[in-house]
């Protein structure tokens, strides 16, 4: 029987990297604020912790892949990040490796 | 000022000043929104206080703001981390060896020179050289620290590693030398301890030799101690014989140093380690020196004590790295 925490800690490793992926291309499609985006990851299965998702869009507005507007339609502001043509540009890279390294996973099933 | 005030204060004091305005913008508009989905979702909805109960899960849910003021700032949570840890840990342990030896030279000898007590000296060489360890240590991990935050990589401290570095491990094999060390060490010393006795290089007005260590103490120390010499060689040339040590190895050593350590112990606290009346007849301690022989006797019992650690360590380190699981 698998031990829970070590699937846990597996699982983590084989995500890690693919959440700024997944924000990346989402705020490619629409523009959007942190808490919904929040909401949007979960319904495509990626768990992430609002703790975790701000800092992360932070670093990728620094790192040029995003950049944000001030929404002020609303109540309160909030920051709506997009993706800038580099972070579009890296979705397609990175979109290639992914599928790539899926596809090498499904061959190596079929070839033994 | 509401919790979520404390919570945005907290976490922005601890944010770089030039990024504060938007962390803490940023910050409200996620725990306002938070607080809003779990409204529109009907969390808690029978809690009397409810709107400040789904504050406080909210802002439980963000965690310690510490921690995420440095995730916004992109700081390490770590002093030393995995990159730099072993050039770490190797600068300090091989300063510890270089350094401390020599303190713990240093330090007796100049006080010695100064005509110090006995006391003050041992006292005196193990507080410096304690002071001094712990010093190194936190100083080479300050600028260790530092390092990591300034992002210095490995590369620069030190050569990358190759397999030349593999000829530089010790080897785990016993030696020869090492063996032959060990014994003619246990000779000698029981040698002595017999030789002492049955030719005494000074006798009194009667004639009679007079042993360095007292003559009672063949009643059961001595013995006692020539018999774990000879278990320890015995156990020495076994360990040649099989070719690499193991931990029962190391039990071995701590139990026959423990057993050397008390036998000795025993006439020290006893003052009764070295032949009075030997002392008496060659008029030494004299009253040119403050030195009595029951601090002799306790400089014997430190000696013994520090061969005693140091075989226990080197025996451990020997076990470890060549013990097989």
């Amino acid at each position: 029987m698998l031990d829970s925490d070590l699937v846990a800690q597996h699982r983590q490793e084989l995500r890690r990297g693919s959440t700024s992926l997944a924000c990346l291309a989402l705020l490619a499609t629409t523009p959007d604020y942190g808490y919904n985006l929040l909401g949007r990851l979960a319904e495509l299965g990626f768990e992430i912790e609002a703790n975790t998702l701000y800092p992360l869009l932070r670093r990728l507005d620094k790192q040029g892949l995003l950049t944000f507007a001030w929404d002020t339609s609303d109540a309160r502001p909030r920051k709506v990040y997009s993706t800038s043509p580099e972070g579009v540009e890296l979705v397609a890279l990175l979109r290639e490796d992914w599928d790539r390294i899926s596809q090498a996973l499904h061959q190596i099933g079929q070839d033994s | 000022m509401s919790l979520t005030d404390l919570y945005v204060a907290a976490t922005v004091s601890r944010t770089p000043v030039k990024q504060r305005e938007e962390v803490e913008a940023d910050l409200r508009a996620a725990i306002a929104d938070a607080i809003d989905a779990r409204l529109d979702a009907g969390d808690l909805a029978d809690v009397p206080e409810r709107a400040s109960a789904l504050e406080t899960a909210v802002l439980n849910d963000l965690g310690d703001p510490d921690r995420l003021a440095a995730d916004y700032a992109d700081s390490p949570l770590m002093l030393i981390g995995p990159r730099l840890f072993l050039q770490w840990k190797r600068l300090t342990i091989l300063l510890l060896w270089i350094v401390l030896p020599i303190v713990a030279a240093l330090i007796p000898f100049g006080m010695w020179l100064g005509g110090e007590p006995v006391g003050a000296i041992i006292g005196s060489t193990i507080g410096g050289t304690l002071t001094v360890g712990v010093h190194l240590v936190f100083w080479v991990t300050l600028v260790f620290a530092v390092m990591e935050r300034a992002g210095t990589e490995p590369e620069e401290l030190s050569e990358p590693w190759t397999v030349e570095r593999l000829k530089e491990s010790p080897d785990v094999r016993v030696s020869g030398v090492e063996t032959g060390f060990a014994l003619a060490t246990l000779a000698i010393t029981a040698g002595l301890i017999v030789w002492q006795q049955m030719w005494p290089w000074a006798t009194n007005a009667a004639g009679e030799g007079l042993p360095v260590l007292s003559p009672e103490l063949w009643a059961f120390v001595l013995p006692g101690l020539l018999l774990v010499m000879a278990v320890e060689a015995v156990a020495v040339i076994v360990r040649q014989v099989r070719g690499r040590w193991t931990m029962g190895d190391w039990w071995l050593t701590v139990v026959l140093d423990v057993v050397t350590l008390v036998l000795v112990a025993i006439p020290v606290l006893q003052h009764d380690l070295l032949n009075r009346e030997l002392f008496a007849e060659i008029g030494w301690p004299d009253a040119n020196t403050t030195i009595t022989l029951e601090q002799a006797e306790w400089a014997v019992l430190l000696v013994v004590a520090a061969v005693c650690v140091a075989d226990v360590w080197g025996s451990w380190t020997r076990a470890r790295r060549s013990a097989i699981a």
